[in-house]
């Protein structure tokens, strides 16, 4: 089920918040990555009109890109390569299970991260997809006008790495795939990794988590309630309950990170409260994903 | 169902519990409700099962303070639950217990018990049995007193003696109905009482029909002291009257049931102290009552009453007074300083004297007292006499005077006070007391046109008037009095209390009403009065023929046809069971909330 964006109260104002900053930013293109429309050409030759350059001929290649002008003057055989023409993509999946808005500074947080990322990529030229990860990966119909967003509520009682397998739709092949999530699950993280890496140039797990969740304040009697599966624990949270929290916790991310890793995903921590209410995308920028 | 909530006492409790269980409640609700946390991941938290914080079977935490809280209600509540098992002095109707406190409940033989011995076990034994039953005591004197109400237990045995001269046991169960509505009587005495007994009444006496010598009266008068000695025995008496100081030794033989007057002279060392007159008795065993057997007589107070003549008085005033009280050895003038116990002084003056009496003498040119003449109106005819004389309320100063072939003239047509003679329609004399208790006397006489200096009336109203300036003076009204009489002691001015020490040594203070102190001595012996700067003795006696004759007493028993027996007493253990309980369950309940989930904090 989708809503009105605008329904949902605080997303309006993260939406224009992301906007006003993520203006005059861009998203950076992977380094084998340039050219849009002729304005940007790939490393790779290909059929494109702009002549790239010339290499020595070499079996297999086609006799038909033979520069013979230039063998009749050095007879060497050389073949004329042009560049190959490279349209830069951006997939940005927005996670939507309802532990992203475990609290409403993290909700607000996501929203502006994906606004900031659609932006950019938009800023950049990039053809950009949104992907709503709610039950399903829905892709948005206008993801370059962040304010028409067909946004589902944070309400999904699992997360993408929950069930990748929902995910029916394609990504851009060879573009840069973006995934904001909180990766708040016991699943394993291989599944989901691999989906978001497979044919990507560059994936990248923006981990956002809330201060609330990184430093919990001890309190007394706490009824605990799973965000997403409704579970209940009654706890007290003492100083021995918090460690253990953060003991598990840094587990987790590190989990998340040697898995990351091995696929050649990059995996941004980041702390909400750096984009909810006042944005500070250092760490964006620190990280080479805008300039 | 109303009984249970409204019908004891505890029900307070009950009343109590209910608006605390109510904030308990709410407080518990509030106060265990977990504050609800969404968390993204609920697997990097803690397991209850596992935390090993949240409590073990052996790690019981601080109970909270609503830990107490639940204690409280749970204790109230238990408290009142268990109300209606438990005898309270308001559940069933109080006990009134009599005591006979007559000399005769000090009889017994030698190595035997008295009565008050026996009534003393008795009660003790009964108490025991109503451990919570509300007792009212009332000690059974010449007039009842109420020892105590019974709010809390009392200790009778201070306050029962046997020390007085009668017991009014039949105004004593009286007393104890108006004190108590619906109580039961218990009567403690050593005879069968001589009014019918109600039939929640219930009689205990252990008295026997012992033998007894006693001094049955005993009066001091100007240097000699009349008894009169009794053998309430069945045996011939053959005793011995010693008298103190001296040591002085009457023989004395009495027949069985004889009753013999006897004078005794008072020696001269002892003729302004006390004297003590003990009847000496060989045979013990026909002798059961020892207190009644001695009298301390204190010399009466016969010293001439000081007197004072204002100067205001007629002439003709002065010179009839003059004519009696010269040579009277009843009366003394004062001496330069002297407070007079008599001051004789004309109308509307002043005086600090106890007494005054007032002489209305000259002829009167108004009609009364209180109408003083607006002039001199020389040559007016005083009023006269209308009629005969003729007593009208009766007081020691009127008693015995001779009224025949008076003429009587007066100055007034009335007079203040209370009119203790009347000429006609007219007081010639009365008497009242003012605010000080002074005693004030209107004398409405014209000595000039009466025959009554010459008349024998004058000079026996100066000695009935003695008497009672003696009777007014500060002290003691009396000096020698049976025990359990009222004595009334009149304090020199401005003195707040009376001190009085008893025979035995122990003091009392008695707080005084306008100036005069009223008590019971009950214990027989010599007294010692104090207050402010006076001091007196008066002598108690232990003298009563009623108490002294033994063979009326008897052994006598009756139970009450409905003594209300307490038969849920027994459930008090109920009580501690319901508490032991409650705890329990509190204790078992606190442990498995820490178990579950850290518990309460």
């Amino acid at each position: 089920m989708t809503v009105p964006a605008a329904a949902i109260p605080y997303f309006t104002d993260a939406v224009e918040r992301a906007l006003a900053v993520a203006g005059g930013v861009e998203l950076t293109a992977p380094a084998q990555v340039s050219g849009i429309d002729g304005r940007r050409v790939g490393r790779r030759t290909g059929n494109a009109l702009e002549f790239s350059e010339y290499r020595e001929y070499r079996a297999g290649d086609d006799l038909r890109r033979i520069d013979w002008r230039v063998y009749a003057r050095s007879e060497q055989l050389m073949i004329k390569l042009f560049s190959e023409e490279i349209d830069p993509r951006c997939d940005v999946i927005l996670d939507h299970s309802a532990s992203m808005a475990s609290t409403e500074r993290k909700a607000a947080a996501a929203i502006s991260l994906a606004v900031i990322f659609a932006t950019a990529a938009s800023n950049s030229g990039f053809s950009l997809n949104l992907w709503h990860a709610a039950d399903t990966f829905r892709k948005d119909p206008a993801p370059a006008s962040p304010l028409l967003w067909d946004f589902p509520p944070f309400e999904t009682p699992f997360s993408p790495s929950a069930n990748p397998a929902s995910f029916t739709g394609q990504f851009f092949r060879r573009g840069i795939r973006i995934l904001v999530t909180d990766l708040m699950g016991p699943d394993d993280p291989a599944p989901v990794l691999s989906r978001l890496a497979d044919g990507a140039k560059r994936a990248v797990v923006v981990m956002v988590l809330d201060p609330a969740e990184l430093e919990p304040e001890p309190d007394a009697n706490v009824l605990l309630v799973d965000a997403e599966t409704g579970e209940e624990r009654e706890l007290v949270l003492d100083e021995g309950a918090l460690a253990r929290y953060h003991e598990r916790l840094e587990n987790h991310r590190a989990m998340w990170a040697t898995a990351a890793a091995s696929r050649g995903v990059l995996l941004l921590p980041l702390s909400a409260s750096d984009f909810c209410p006042e944005i500070r995308p250092d760490e964006l920028f620190r990280a080479g994903l805008l300039k | 169902m109303k009984d249970f909530f409204f019908g004891f006492e505890h029900s307070l409790l009950l009343w109590c519990a209910v608006p605390v269980v109510l904030v308990l409640l709410l407080l518990y609700l509030l106060h265990r409700r977990s504050k609800v946390r969404v968390v993204p991941a609920i697997f990097l938290w803690d397991r209850p099962q596992a935390s090993p914080n949240s409590g073990t079977r052996l790690k019981f935490r601080l109970p909270p303070a609503i830990f107490y809280l639940e204690l409280a209600a749970l204790l109230l509540l238990t408290a009142a639950l268990a109300a209606p098992f438990v005898s309270t002095p308001e559940t069933f109707p109080p006990l009134a217990v009599i005591l006979d406190d007559s000399l005769s409940m000090q009889a017994k033989v030698p190595g035997g018990k008295s009565p008050l011995e026996s009534g003393a076990n008795f009660l003790k034994r009964e108490l025991r049995s109503l451990p919570d039953r509300r007792v009212l005591w009332i000690v059974a004197g010449e007039s009842p007193v109420l020892a105590s109400d019974g709010n809390g237990r009392t200790d009778f045995t201070p306050f029962w003696t046997g020390q007085a001269a009668s017991s009014d046991l039949a105004a004593a169960a009286a007393l104890a109905r108006r004190m108590a509505r619906g109580c039961e009587l218990l009567i403690v005495t050593d005879r069968k009482p001589a009014f019918d007994l109600a039939p929640d009444t219930t009689c205990f006496s252990e008295g026997a029909p012992l033998g007894n010598s006693t001094i049955l009266n005993a009066r001091r008068t100007a240097g000699r002291i009349m008894l009169e000695a009794a053998n309430f025995s069945a045996l011939p008496l053959d005793a011995t009257l010693i008298l103190n100081p001296g040591e002085l030794r009457t023989q004395l033989q009495l027949a069985p049931k004889e009753t013999r007057r006897i004078v005794l002279a008072v020696p001269p060392a002892a003729a302004h102290g006390a004297v003590t007159v003990r009847l000496e008795n060989a045979d013990a065993a026909s002798n059961a009552l020892l207190c009644d057997d001695e009298v301390v007589l204190e010399a009466e107070d016969d010293s001439p009453v000081t007197y004072h003549v204002a100067a205001g008085l007629p002439a003709a005033a002065r010179a009839a007074l003059e004519r009696v009280l010269n040579g009277n050895p009843a009366f003394r003038q004062t001496l330069t300083g002297e407070m007079p116990d008599l001051d004789i002084l004309p109308a509307e003056a002043e005086s600090l004297s106890p007494v005054h009496l007032f002489w209305f003498a000259a002829p009167a040119k108004n009609t009364s007292p209180a109408n003083p003449p607006q002039d001199n109106q020389a040559g007016v005819a005083a009023p006269s006499a209308s009629g005969p004389l003729s007593p009208e309320n009766s007081a020691d100063i009127s008693r015995g005077l001779p009224l025949d072939s008076i003429q009587w003239s007066v100055s007034v047509d009335d007079l203040p006070g209370q009119t203790l003679l009347r000429s006609g329609d007219v007081p010639v004399l009365s008497t009242r007391q003012n605010l000080n208790r002074d005693r004030e006397i209107f004398l409405n006489l014209d000595p000039a046109r009466s025959n009554i200096t010459h008349h024998p009336f004058w000079p026996v109203f100066f000695q009935n008037l003695a008497q009672t300036v003696r009777a007014e003076r500060f002290g003691p009204a009396r000096t020698n009095l049976r025990s359990g009489e009222l004595l009334h002691i009149r304090l020199p001015r401005g003195a707040q209390s009376l001190t009085a020490v008893r025979p035995d040594g122990a003091s009392m203070e008695i707080r005084a009403m306008r100036g005069q102190a009223d008590f019971r001595p009950m214990l027989h012996g010599e007294w010692r009065l104090e207050s402010g700067d006076g001091k007196w003795a008066v002598a108690v006696m232990a003298l009563s023929a009623g108490e002294s004759d033994l063979s009326g007493a008897g052994p006598f028993r009756r139970e009450a046809d409905s003594l209300t027996v307490m038969p849920f007493w027994m459930l008090r253990p109920l009580a501690w069971a319901f508490l032991l309980i409650a705890a329990l369950l509190l204790a078992a309940h606190h442990i498995v909330l820490t178990r579950k989930g850290g518990g309460p904090c």
